[in-house]
Formats: structure tokens, sequence, C-alpha cells
């Protein structure tokens, strides 16, 4: 770090600092009493409410208040599961014509394959609902709440591949290194609930590829934001954040002592280098520290009833299911916490589709729907918004061979289908349209960054105005591009 | 001419009123002094008695003309006659020397005057002129609004009911309520349900204003054009009460003139509530509360104090300072109690309030204020019973109720929702959506799956309540009550059982007991490389390989046979042989084709015991592994001879047929 910088680094920091000492209960007031750590946080929460004063977040009135990410990791196809095309099947095997292709970029897994024989579904489509969406049979618990559901069935990206892909839907840039939606979302809105983290990730491994494309940290890391905005995965299991518990031996209340003595000294540092990850690193301590009961609580299901288990199905009573990491996602929005993100990997069917998307879709279809009714139910789902998604479409054409009962398809960034729910997002539609082979958009486009948009609209955010500034430049989670899709609004 | 008398009544009225009240104040000035008002009080209760016995003549005449009945009508007519009498009987008593009987008529002719003006005035302006409810009305939005209850009934209200209510019962006939204004009046139904244009109602008010039977009567308001075509929109479509005006057909058509009637959508009464005090939401903020104002700009404050188990009065006190902001207060899982509802009154803005997973009751519900832009009201489980649906019907705004676990029953719900049809109740969702669910089966755990004498089997099932069943070799189904011990080569099976639930699927679990020690190991070709390191150990190390090929634990050939001779330390009797394998479809791993198993005694010649042949898959699978168990007539034998047959290829089916596809080998027990 050059001196230059570290002055200036300083200077800005001295303003922060000012203000924050004059807030009544900011840190230049701060007793060295065993609630330091306390009072630490809680200019961190006037933070949060100065900036809903001053700085005008939300920037208007807000649908949602918090989010719960179902992501399908891997690719989820949009031709067995919401995007029907009846052509596909009549024209089985047949290759794809050029025109239709029309020179879209394919991965190295395809690229040099002799033809591209179209693949129709195995899978038979109903009308279901009152908008008649049309949804095929291997969701039997997602067609019957179409009426709450809203479908998008033209989104579209620029990635081909995982990494590139997830990290551009996460973080809104296919380059690793900006903040996750969790995170700014975390910095943007604040918290509700102290004793936890504003942003949790919940992992889960689909059946129907168990060893499939692996996930990173990084997608749910704060990138340049301070690293309280990062989001926390909960674990199944004894230890469901890890190093989180005391050591044996060591009483709560010693555990406090040390946490006050560090945050003094963390403070006299602080003082003497203003860097804020100085108060992050303060912040977060005092988060562990709750968490050691909070999350205990949190992730205790024992008192959830039978009907609940019957609604979220069976695998919800085992953990680390992905029905039983969306019952713990409508138990952390119950305790407000912001931003959940769960990940169900393995829908990146390149071979032996058919069989394996069926399996995957019976990991999440009946504990997704449930999680949409239970919060309906409990009169959350107006303010909470659901997310059900993959990072891009699959192929309307077999990668390797063809046979009648069995092929595969590659990743298709062109046009693929997400649905949303709840927090402001009109229910029990389908929007946009492919063309009869389903490669192309024709109606509707959604962009990813389009999505991302919509999303912070509904949480009241700008997102031309959420921005951080970093390197010199204002980043957002949009970058320089996306729109609102005012037609999702309820 | 009677009938113009008859109309001089109101007029006439006011005369006995004026000159009783004169004779009232002299009464009083009369006793502070010492001025006689004999004479002129004689004259004035003359007066008194010739005007109010004029009042009632010309009342009477009014009433005869038939503009008049009921109850009400009836009521004051004898009250006023009885007040005619007492003023004649207080003239007389005055020239007598009766002073008592004089005070007390005097005082009694007060009250009848009071009472049969307040009747009068009653007939004239309506029930509640006099007491009428204040504040600004609150009416629906286009969104919410019920056809007749929001549109039809209040032009009624403006133009009709002021005579056929049930106090005046004009015709006989009674608009103020349904049931009423379908009964009819003196000449039969006015509304006719199977054909509401052929109604008298409709007839009654298009006839030409010079006729007698035009409604509303010449002279009275008249109905505007607008009010006619919305009356006969509502007609038109039926004369249905309870129809939301946006699900009427031909809604479209008269979206615009409904505005007058109805709210603006989301009518925000927080546009003219002032700001909050921003150093009172940091102090609040301070203390440890969560709050904030619901966007950038807006007086709408959003309060948290959801969790908050110990919550007391002096919590929701703290927030009477900005209580106009509050808009939105989630007491969700909070402390909130029957007790403390009624502090609740003070935040009379408040379009959102969350009680759900609280203590609080339909005693509790009742003592809430009847908040006037309440739009949503959370009673997810609560104690709340069917004796809060009544409440429910104070709130005039009121869009969404939550009720799922409560103890409102379904019928009751019905009846909430037939009394409040734009009003959306959201009860327990699932019962019918989530019915059909089956337990998981027990998870078979144990040590290993091969074992030297003994193996503790435990079965395990995440779920409290469930009974977990188990067979060992077809033998009978025994309660699982914890973990059980095997000594030989055996099957395991076992399902879950639950109330309510259907059971699960059966599991099942080989676990085989250790043959006998191999010496050694002939491999007669080589595994492919990547796996076959340790290849002689692998096989027979009693770690049986997963569902993952590359686990380190199997030996795989890829494009050929295997070929091996197993050596017993010594020549023993052996009748089985177990060989574990895997088939993974996509990796191109396949059962094999065929088994050889050959023995000898003396290592050269070797007889054949088995061979057994098998189809290739028909379709791709997952990764699996099953034990292949060979029985055989015991025979002694040192060498055991192994031909494991590839298929070579990939069938047609495959995504990559013909190309060289794999066995993977793991575990083989001879015993």
């Amino acid at each position: 770090m050059s001196e230059k910088k570290i002055i200036s680094e300083r200077a800005y920091s001295m303003n922060r600092r000012n203000f924050l000492s004059k807030t009544s209960i900011g840190l230049g007031v701060a007793s060295l009493s065993s609630l330091l750590g306390m009072s630490f946080l809680k200019a961190g929460e006037n933070e949060v409410i100065k900036s809903a004063i001053n700085n005008g977040i939300p920037h208007f009135a807000p649908k949602a208040k918090r989010v719960i990410y179902l992501f399908q990791s891997g690719g989820p196809s949009q031709y067995e599961l919401f995007d029907h095309k009846p052509l596909l099947r009549k024209m089985q095997g047949q290759d794809l014509p050029e025109s239709v292709r029309n020179g879209q970029r394919l991965t190295g897994m395809t690229a040099f394959q002799e033809s591209f024989p179209l693949a129709g579904s195995q899978f038979d489509f109903k009308k279901y609902g009152k908008a008649g969406i049309e949804m095929s049979s291997i969701l039997p618990y997602t067609s019957k709440i179409a009426d709450d559901i809203c479908v998008i069935r033209s989104m579209y990206t620029e990635a081909i591949n995982h990494d590139p892909a997830i990290t551009f839907f996460q973080t809104g840039s296919q380059q690793p290194g900006r903040p996750s939606i969790g995170s700014w979302l975390s910095y943007g809105l604040g918290s509700e609930n102290e004793n936890l983290p504003n942003f949790v990730v919940l992992l889960s491994r689909g059946t129907g590829r168990v060893a499939g494309q692996p996930l990173y940290s990084r997608l749910w890391g704060n990138g340049f934001l301070h690293s309280l905005h990062q989001g926390v995965q909960f674990r199944s299991g004894k230890d469901p954040v890890l190093y989180l518990n005391d050591p044996d031996g060591m009483s709560r209340e010693g555990k406090r002592r040390i946490l006050d003595k560090l945050a003094e000294l963390n403070h006299q540092q602080y003082e003497d280098f203003g860097d804020p990850e100085i108060t992050s690193r303060i912040a977060q301590y005092e988060m562990a520290y709750k968490m050691q009961t909070s999350v205990p609580d949190v992730m205790n299901v024992e008192n959830e009833s039978d009907a609940t288990y019957k609604m979220y199905g069976p695998n919800s009573t085992v953990p680390g299911t992905f029905a039983a990491n969306a019952l713990l996602a409508r138990r952390l929005i119950e305790k407000d916490v912001r931003f959940v993100q769960l990940y169900h990997m393995g829908w990146d069917q390149h071979f032996n589709l058919p069989e394996a998307i069926k399996k995957q879709a019976e990991d999440v279809d009946q504990a997704s729907a449930a999680l949409v009714m239970d919060l309906k139910q409990r009169g959350l789902l107006d303010e909470t918004l659901v997310i059900w998604g993959g990072e891009f479409g699959r192929t309307n054409y077999s990668q390797g061979k063809i046979t009648d009962n069995s092929y595969g398809r590659d990743h298709h960034p062109r046009s693929f289908s997400i649905w949303m729910a709840g927090g402001g997002i009109k229910p029990g539609m389908v929007y946009g349209e492919t063309d009869e082979f389903g490669y192309n958009i024709i109606k509707d486009p959604v962009h990813v960054h389009d999505f991302q948009a919509t999303m912070l609209h509904l949480l009241g955010i700008d997102h031309e105005r959420l921005t951080y500034k970093y390197q010199g430049r204002r980043f957002r989670l949009t970058d320089v591009h996306g729109h609102v899709v005012n037609d999702l609004l309820a | 001419m009677i009938e113009l008398l008859g109309r001089l009544h109101p007029l006439v009225l006011h005369l006995p009123i004026g000159i009783l009240a004169l004779a009232y104040i002299l009464e009083v000035y009369a006793r502070f002094s010492k001025d006689s008002i004999h004479k002129v009080q004689s004259v004035i209760l003359l007066f008194s008695g010739i005007s109010a016995t004029v009042a009632i003549l010309t009342g009477l005449l009014l009433i005869r003309s038939g503009d008049y009945s009921g109850a009400l009508v009836n009521n004051h007519k004898w009250v006023a006659i009885a007040l005619g009498v007492v003023t004649w009987t207080l003239y007389f008593l005055q020239l007598s020397s009766l002073k008592h009987t004089y005070h007390f008529m005097m005082v009694s002719s007060a009250v009848l005057l009071g009472v049969t003006g307040h009747l009068g005035g009653t007939i004239t302006h309506g029930e509640d002129f006099l007491f009428k409810k204040s504040g600004p009305e609150v009416r629906p939005d286009i969104e919410a609004a019920v056809l007749y209850k929001d549109i039809i009934h209040p032009i009624f209200e403006d133009k009709c009911i002021s005579c056929h209510n049930p106090s005046k019962l004009k015709g006989e006939l009674d608009m103020s309520e349904v049931t009423a204004l379908l009964m009819g009046g003196e000449d039969g139904k006015v509304i006719l349900p199977e054909n509401p244009l052929e109604s008298p109602l409709w007839k009654h008010i298009n006839l030409p204003l010079s006729d007698d039977e035009h409604m509303p009567p010449d002279g009275k308001d008249q109905l505007t054009q607008e009010d006619l075509e919305l009356i006969h929109w509502w007609l038109k479509s039926g004369a249905k009460f309870d129809r939301l005006a946006k699900e009427t057909e031909g809604f479209a058509n008269y979206e615009s003139q409904l505005e007058k009637y109805l709210a603006p959508p989301e009518v925000d009464i927080f546009a003219k509530v002032e700001q909050p005090d921003s150093s009172a939401l940091l102090k609040l903020q301070s203390k440890g509360y969560s709050l904030y104002p619901t966007h950038n700009g807006s007086s709408a404050v959003y309060v948290n104090l959801s969790g908050k188990d110990d919550l007391t009065k002096r919590d929701i006190k703290a927030f009477y300072k900005i209580k106009q902001n509050v808009a939105h207060l989630n007491l969700a899982n909070s402390g909130i109690n029957n007790e403390m509802l009624n502090l609740l009154s003070k935040f009379k803005h408040i379009r959102k309030l969350e009680l759900q997973n609280t203590s609080i009751g339909t005693e509790g519900l009742k003592k809430l204020k009847d908040f006037k832009y309440l739009e949503i009201l959370n009673l997810y489980n609560t104690k709340v019973d069917s004796g809060a649906i009544d409440k429910l019907t104070h709130f005039p705004q009121l869009r969404t109720v939550y009720v799922g676990k409560t103890d409102m029953n379904p019928e009751q719900l019905d009846q909430l929702y037939h009394l409040l049809p734009r009003l959306e109740v959201i009860g327990d969702v699932g019962t019918d959506l989530f019915k059909d669910a089956a337990l998981r089966s027990p998870v078979i755990e144990a040590d290993s799956e091969i074992f030297q004498d003994s193996v503790e089997i435990s079965l395990v099932l995440n779920f409290k309540d469930v009974d977990i069943k188990y067979i060992i070799n077809d033998g009978d189904t025994v309660d699982y009550t914890g973990p059980f011990v095997i000594y030989e080569t055996s099957e395991i099976k076992t399902l879950a059982q639950k109330e309510g639930w259907k059971s699960s699927e059966v599991n099942s679990k080989n676990f085989i007991k250790k043959g006998l020690d191999i010496a050694n190991i002939n491999l007669k070709n080589r595994p492919h490389e990547r796996y076959s390191s340790f290849a002689k150990k692998v096989l027979i190390d009693e770690k049986v390989g997963s569902d993952l090929f590359s686990d380190g634990a199997w030996v795989g050939y890829e494009g050929e046979h295997a070929s091996m001779v197993l050596e017993l330390q010594e020549a023993t009797e052996v009748s089985n042989v177990t060989v574990g394998v895997l088939e993974a479809t996509g990796s191109y791993i396949f059962y094999p084709k065929a088994y050889e198993i050959s023995i000898s005694e003396d290592g050269k010649n070797f007889k054949k015991m088995v061979s057994q042949d098998y189809a290739i898959a028909k379709g791709p699978s997952q990764a699996g592994r099953k034990n292949m168990t060979f029985n055989f007539a015991p025979s002694k034998a040192k060498s055991i001879r192994l031909d494991i047959k590839s298929h070579l290829v990939n069938p047609e089916w495959h995504a990559a047929p013909g190309a060289k596809n794999w066995i993977f080998i793991d575990e083989i027990i001879i015993n």
C-alpha cells in the first residue's frame, strides 16, 4: 500500500469515525463494559437505519422483504420441465436446422459432434391452474401450485459453462470477484435479526447426478463489500457452522470476557489504522458468539409438526437433503434472515437425461411446492420472494447418441425456464415464449441482468442506485445493464 | 285541500315548541323574581294549547295522506297528542291554585315535548342524523368492491332509503337491508331475481317524472343518468348481492363510472401522515428495537417485534411516540397476549398486523380497535375461534386474513367467505395437496458388509415416533428396538411404519460372513492400470467398494475379460463363491456377461463348477453394486479359478455404442 493510499484511506475512515462517534452509542463513547461488542454492532445497525433515512434505501415501497433462492445448479433442462415442445418429439432424431442454431457457440463437449439430433421430452405435459401453465409429469407437486407461481420461459444468459454462468447469476459478472446477490442485499438493506447472519447458504446433492459439478464458496462471497456481508453456509449434521462451538471446558462467560478484551484491542487497532475491516471483524466475532445459541435453535426441527413433514415430503426428515433445507429456509425466513440461498446440485445431464432428471425433479418438486404453500399459509409469502432456477438451459438436441428412451443434453444459454413466487410477483402466469424448437426466444426475453434488476425492484431497490465504490469505480449488481420487467410485477 | 293542510304540519309544529319554551323560561324567571307572571303565563299557555292542537290536527291529516307510516310515526303521533292534552291541562291548572300539580305537569310537558320533537326529527332526517358516525368513510378500492354493497346500495341510500326504511316504510317497502328489499312492499316484490330487468323497481324509476308512480317522487332528489346506468348494469347481470364489481360481466364499460363510489386503489393514508421524527426512530433503534421507514421519504414505519417472547406493555408503549406512523406491526412469535391487544388501538393507521404463532384468542381480538386501514391480519396458529368472525367484519379495508391452524373449522371459514366476499381467507393448505406422504426406508448401518464372526446392525431413521420392522432371511417380522447382532451370512430387510403415513419401501442389505483365508491371488491378466493398484489386496481386504468406481476399492478391466486364480492356504472343502460387481452405465461400466468358476486340488487340473450367463442392461442406470453368489456341490479345493467375462463394448442404446466398456470387481469371498 502506498503511503498516499494509506493517508487517503485514513482520511476516509476518519469521516466515518466522526460520524460514528457522534451517534449516541457510537464507538467514541463505547464503554469497556460487557456490552462493548454489542455497541459496535448497534453502530452498524444505526448505519442501516441512517441509510434508510438519509440515503434512501429502500428507494421505493418494497413488495418483498426477504428472498429464498432455490438455485438448481447444473442447468435443469427446460424441455423436460416447463417448456413443452411437441415438435421435438415429432422430429425426434432429425438434425437441428442450422437456421435455428444460427451460429450459437457450443461447449467443448458437443462442438465436434457430427450431427445434432433433436430430442423430444420423454415426459408428457399437461396444463395446470387457471392460466393453464404447461408443466411435465415429473413435477406433480409444482404443477399443483400453478396458480401461485410465475413461470418465465424466456430467460437467457451469456455464459455456456457452469462456473461462469452461476457466477454471472449470483454476482452479475462472469468473472469471479464481485459480491453475491445476498451480500448486496445485506449491504443495502441491513439486518433485522442481530442473532443470525443476513445471508445463509444451504447445500444439497442431487440424486440425478451424485458426483455433479462442485460449488465454490466464493459464489456466496462478499467480493469487495465488507466481509460482514458474506454468506454463511449452514451444514447438516452436528456442526452446522464450522468452528463455531467453543472448545470443551470453556464457559460462555469466559468466552464473553475474551471477546470483550479482544474487541478492546481491535478497537485500539482501528483507532490507529482506521481499516473498516477491523470493525467488520469485531462484529463477526460478536455474531459468532450469538450464533452459538441462535444456530442450534434454528436448526432444531424437532418441534415441527407431522403435517409439516408430510408437506415437505419424507426426505425432509433427512438432514442435508433439499427438502430438509427447504424446511430450514422457512425457519430462517421466520427469523428475518434476509436472504436464504439453497443450491441443489446435479442437474447437469449430459447423458442418460430422462432417468436422471426424473430423480432430480423428485428431489426438489414436493419440497419446493411445499415451501411456497407453507409460506403462504403462514402469511409470509406476500413479503418473501421465492426463486427456482438454474444457471442456463439445455440443448434441444442430444449430446451423444439418441435412442428411444435415452439421450443427453448439452448446455444452452439462449433460452431456459425459471419460476418465481410471492414477494410481489404476479402469480399464475407464464412470461415469455420460445420458438417451436425451444431454441430461441421469440417473445419477452429476460436477461440475467433484467432478472436481477427485477428482483432488486421487488425489494424496493433501484438497481442503478445500489452501488459500491471500489477501485475508483461504482459497481452495481447489474453492472451497466438490466431493465426491470414490469410485466412480472403484481 | 286536506293534503295541503297536512303539509302545513312541518310549519305549524314549531309554534307550540317555541311558545312552550317561552312558558318554561317565564316559569324559571318567576322563581327568582318578585314580578308576577301570572297573567302573561295564562295567555302564553292558551296559545300553546291552540298551536299544539293545530299541529296535531295537521299531523293527523298528513298521516291520512298515506305518505307516512311505521312505528316511528305512530309513536310520534301519540306522544304529540299526549303533549296537547298536557298543555291544555296546564292552562287550566294555572288558573286554579294546585301549585304542585301544575309544576309537575310543567315538567311532564317539557319531557313530552322533547320526545315528540326528537321522534319527529328522526322521521324527517333519518335515524342517525343526531348521532351520525363521524370521520372519513373508508371505502374499498376497485379491486375489492362488491357491486351491490359498495355501489348500488349507496345509490339507494342516497336517493331511496330516506323514505323506504324500517321507520318510514313508504309503500311498506324497506330497502335498507337486502332481505327486506327482496321481500318487497305493499304491491309485492320489487326485485325479481329470475328476471331482474322486469323488476317493479326498475319500472318505477323509469316512469316519466309526471307519473304519480315515478320514483323518487317529484320534488325529491332524482336518480342521475349515471345512477340509472349502474342500476341497470346490476340488474342485467342478475341482481347478485355478493359479486365483486370487477368480476361482474361488463365491468370494463362501467369501470370509469365507479370511481366516485370507490376509494382510489391503494389509498395511502401515509401520504397525509407527517414524517416520523428521525431522532425518535434512532432512539427506539438504539434501545434494540427493529424498525425502519418502509421506504425512502415515506411516513409509514415497519415495526418488527417478532420473536420477542418477553414482550411487555412497555415495549408496545415505546412506539406511542410514532403511533401515527406505524403501518406494519409484526408481533409474530412474540409474547403478546389478549390483555395487551387493546394497547394497539393507538396505532390507528395500521395496515398490516401480524399476530401469528402467539397465544392470543378471540377474547383478545375483540379488544382490537376497528382499524380503518387494516388490510392484512395474520392469525395463523393462534387460539381464535368462530367467535372472531364477527369482529373481522369490523375492518372495512381488510383484504387478507390468515386463519390456518386456529380453532375455526372449515364450515366456519366458509361462512366467513359468504359474509365478506372480497376478503381473502387463507386457511391451512396442504391437507389435500400433500396427502400422499410415504415414509423413508430405514438405513441399515453396520461397520462392514463382510464380517469375521459377527456384526452389529443398526436400523436408522431420523424421524420421531416411527415403528421400524425388520426380517432376517425370510424369518419372522421383528420390531426394531435397538442394534442387533448377526452371526451368519444374512439378508436384512426393513421398513418403517407410522400412523397417518404410508409405509416406507423395503430396504435390504446383504451381510456376508468372511470366508476362507485366501493366501494369494494370481491375476492372469492385468486390470486397467488406473484401477489395479494393490489389486491383489483390494479384492480380499474385507472392504466393499462403494457406488463410486473411483473410490480405490475397485479393480477395473476395460474392454477385456478378467481371469484369476485364488489360492487357499490348504485344500479345503468349498461350496460357494461370492463376487461383488458394479454397474454405472453412464461411466461405461456394466455388470459382467458371464461367470465361470473352476476348482482344483493340485492347481493344474481344474474342474468347472459354475458357468452362468447374464444379459446386458437394457437401458441406462445409476451406479449400483451387487454381490453375485454362486453355490455348487461341496468339493475339496486348493485353487479356484475365476473367469469373469465382460460384454467388452457398449450396447447399441448407449450414448457411445460400441465403445469399450468396463467391468469392475471388488471383494471375492470363498466359503
